[in-house]
């Protein structure tokens, strides 16, 4: 009897088991290197050097970022775009995207310096810098690259290393961090000037200075409504099986 | 052979197999993973994959340890594998001589750690041996567990586990182990007499003991990573990895499934696992197989000790994992059941051979003939490992001169070959690509500097319908053993033509 649970117990979480890596066949590891803005542009840039060009997909594809960029660059830099778009001008629509690509540089290394003392947030807004270097790094001269290469090792390393269980601890040095930010953004920027659209608008583009949401754009993958809501399920579930059990007398 | 001399050449064996290693190291990482962990020594920080997540920190741990005496961080790294492995000795003795005698437990041992496969692995700078280690104190830890009803022995398998998870992440499976201890710790309460109230609180009880032990690394993790928060979205982003780079679908069917089960069984675990690739140690194996075959009679599940059925157990499940979810190019990831293999295998073929003389001597034999193949083979190939420069290096070589030799400088595009530039530093351009327009964009900015690609990268485009005619000019191949790394063995170096 005792045998028989025992297998049927086995076999149950078996199949348990046997049901839980279906999914994951095919894995490959994510990048929170990569960011969006720029991997979008990706896939524009290709999209407008098929011809003939479908104007709609290359819509379509600004059209998924063009929310993100009116609030972190302005709404004005999104009418530009959306001029270059309807005029179906290829070269200064992708000129001004370039443009947009280095706004984001340099947005993530003013909030990073903002928020220096925050060793996780300051790293992945550094990364997130650099996954935007490296979609623009194909249209920079090579030797600047090299250059810009190793200033972002620097500005990296520069950010310190709180260790594994304290070992290997570095500290972090805020003064070169500013150093090889600023080098990068005065090097890059200037090959990527921004073309305005609006009539009479000639003042340089420059970042809204309240700024209402979080250096991160947190995608919020959790609500916290629906997970307050689940923590409750599950109490009352465990709540009602001790009470079935309790009057099963096995309690 | 008397206990002493046993103790002795046992002693010798060890000694010798463990210095080999220690000077026949293959310190110089040669893939993604190898460089994954060997930078981690200097600077632990997974966002930039050093090492991947989710982070192997007791391995790397161990690591920076060693590597306050051991100068190369590659070295360190093995030689923390090689101390933990050794430790193994003593696991391995104890479960053996739950089934045969002091003598032949230890020919059971210098069976299990003469296995060539474990040599070529331990030699690298890759988690597998540390893990495998501390596996085998993982199932003599169960055995106790089983053996006894206090409460300290139910908790050692519980810390071994967790020791086990903050190296190699991909042996969960083996927690079925930790499953089945619960079990039958219920049931031997219910016939021992005790209520369900009672034995419902243990269990619980255990449950928060085995997360506890798991929080240990995971706040290692979390401290690394600067806040809990910020350790969250990087765990999140790695996470969601998937399709995205690919635009593909993984579609598999009951064919592939079939597949993928011959390639791990025949391929991965019998021809490279067990037997290296070489004829001769396969024949050695199946005529041992055959005498096992011959010598015994029929095996019934019931004859076999609960421990060996858990044992059995834990294999199934673990195969079944890497059948259906790891790379089946990589043989490494059925380490565990080689390991299980040969156990089981040099048990069997020594056990209860009492009864007539030419069975006990051909048995011993054979077992001594199995460890001597073995050791040799490994041996032979552990210093070929460490001498031989991989493809991925002659394909460094090769375009550090392209470099030179050109005017302008040269960008190449690969798949993982990229990691290992990176450790190297070496002096030309290079990236990782997977999707074809997105590579065409970039020689159209490119130009007209040379552009190399490598043959993974290329055939990822092929295996995405791009049309690649008069494209491309193959230039060289570099080749270097299969069996040390087997995806990048043969790299093939094309230039791209405008």
């Amino acid at each position: 009897m005792r045998q028989n649970k025992l297998r049927i117990t086995i076999i149950m979480l078996f199949v348990l088991c046997l049901l839980l890596p279906g999914g994951a066949l095919a894995y490959s590891y994510g990048d929170p290197n990569k960011e969006d803005v720029a991997e979008s542009f990706k896939e524009i840039v290709v999209e407008l050097n098929l011809s003939p060009i479908d104007w709609s997909k290359a819509e379509a594809i600004y059209k998924a970022r063009r929310a993100e960029i009116s609030s972190h660059f302005g709404e004005d830099v999104a009418v530009t775009l959306d001029v270059n778009l309807s005029d179906e001008d290829k070269e200064a629509f992708i000129a001004n995207y370039k443009a947009v690509l280095g706004m984001n540089l340099k947005r993530r290394f003013d909030y990073s310096l903002k928020a220096f003392d925050d060793y996780a947030a300051t790293k992945l807004l550094v990364a997130k810098a650099k996954g935007t270097y490296d979609v623009i790094k194909p249209y920079l001269p090579s030797d600047k690259t090299d250059e810009l290469d190793k200033a972002f090792n620097v500005a990296y390393d520069a950010l310190g290393n709180p260790g594994l269980f304290g070992v290997g601890e570095k500290p972090s040095d805020e003064a070169v961090f500013k150093e090889q930010s600023a080098y990068i953004l005065n090097t890059v920027l200037p090959f990527l000037p921004f073309e305005d659209q609006i009539e009479g608008d000639s003042k340089p583009k420059q970042q809204p200075d309240e700024v209402e949401h979080a250096p991160m754009e947190r995608t919020k993958k959790t609500n916290t409504a629906i997970s307050t809501f689940i923590i409750l399920l599950v109490i009352a579930i465990i709540g009602i099986g001790i009470w079935i059990f309790r009057k099963k007398k096995l309690l | 052979m008397n206990n002493v001399t046993q103790l002795l050449a046992f002693a010798g064996f060890i000694v010798f197999i463990y210095i080999w290693r220690w000077i026949y190291t293959a310190n110089l990482p040669a893939t993604w993973d190898q460089v994954d962990f060997v930078l981690a020594i200097d600077r632990f920080d997974l966002l930039v994959m050093q090492p991947h997540f989710p982070g192997y920190p007791y391995y790397i741990l161990g690591g920076m340890i060693a590597h306050r005496w051991i100068l190369d961080p590659g070295t360190a790294l093995i030689v923390f594998n090689l101390i933990v492995m050794l430790s193994s000795i003593v696991p391995i003795y104890a479960l053996s001589r739950r089934y045969t005698t002091h003598g032949k437990s230890l020919l059971i041992i210098a069976g299990v750690h003469s296995t060539a496969y474990l040599w070529i692995l331990s030699a690298q700078p890759m988690a597998e041996t540390s893990a495998l280690a501390l596996l085998c104190w993982y199932w003599w830890s169960l055995s106790k567990a089983m053996d006894s009803t206090t409460y300290g022995w139910q908790l050692f398998p519980l810390f071994v586990f967790s020791l086990i998870m903050g190296i190699r992440l991909s042996y969960l499976a083996f927690g079925f182990g930790i499953v089945l201890l619960w079990v039958y710790d219920y049931l031997r309460g219910r016939v021992a007499g005790y209520s369900f109230r009672r034995l419902l609180f243990r269990l619980l009880g255990w449950v928060a003991w085995a997360l506890l032990f798991q929080s240990i690394w995971v706040i290692g993790l979390i401290m690394s990573a600067g806040n809990i928060s910020g350790f969250i979205q990087m765990a999140m982003a790695f996470t969601g990895g998937h399709f995205h780079d690919w635009g593909g679908t993984a579609s598999f069917s009951v064919i592939d499934l079939l597949q993928r089960l011959y390639t791990l069984i025949v391929h991965n675990l019998l021809w490279t696992g067990l037997t290296v690739q070489s004829i001769s140690m396969a024949a050695l194996l199946i005529v041992s197989l055959s005498f096992i075959i011959y010598k015994s009679k029929k095996v019934q599940w019931s004859q076999l000790d609960l421990f060996a059925r858990w044992f059995v157990v834990m294999g199934v499940a673990y195969l079944v994992f890497a059948w259906l979810a790891q790379n089946i190019d990589k043989p490494r990831h059925i380490a565990p059941l080689i390991l299980m293999t040969i156990g089981v295998l040099s048990l069997i073929l020594i056990r209860n051979t009492n009864e007539q003389s030419w069975k006990r001597y051909l048995s011993l034999g054979l077992i001594h003939l199995l460890i001597l193949t073995q050791a040799s083979t490994g041996a032979i190939i552990v210093k070929q490992q460490s001498e031989e420069q991989p493809a991925v290096y002659q394909l460094a070589e090769r375009l550090q001169q392209l470099q030179t030799e050109s005017e302008l400088p040269i960008m190449v595009y690969t798949w993982e070959e990229t990691r290992v530039f990176e450790f190297l530093q070496v002096e030309f351009n290079h990236k990782r690509i997977y999707t074809f327009p997105f590579f065409l964009e970039e020689t159209k900015a490119l130009s007209p500097r040379r552009i190399f690609i490598t043959g993974q990268a290329l055939d990822g485009f092929i295996a995405q319908g791009a049309e690649l005619e008069h494209q491309t000019q193959l230039v060289e191949v570099f080749h270097s053993d299969t069996r040390f790394d087997p995806v990048y063995a043969e790299i093939r170096l094309y230039e791209w033509l405008h």
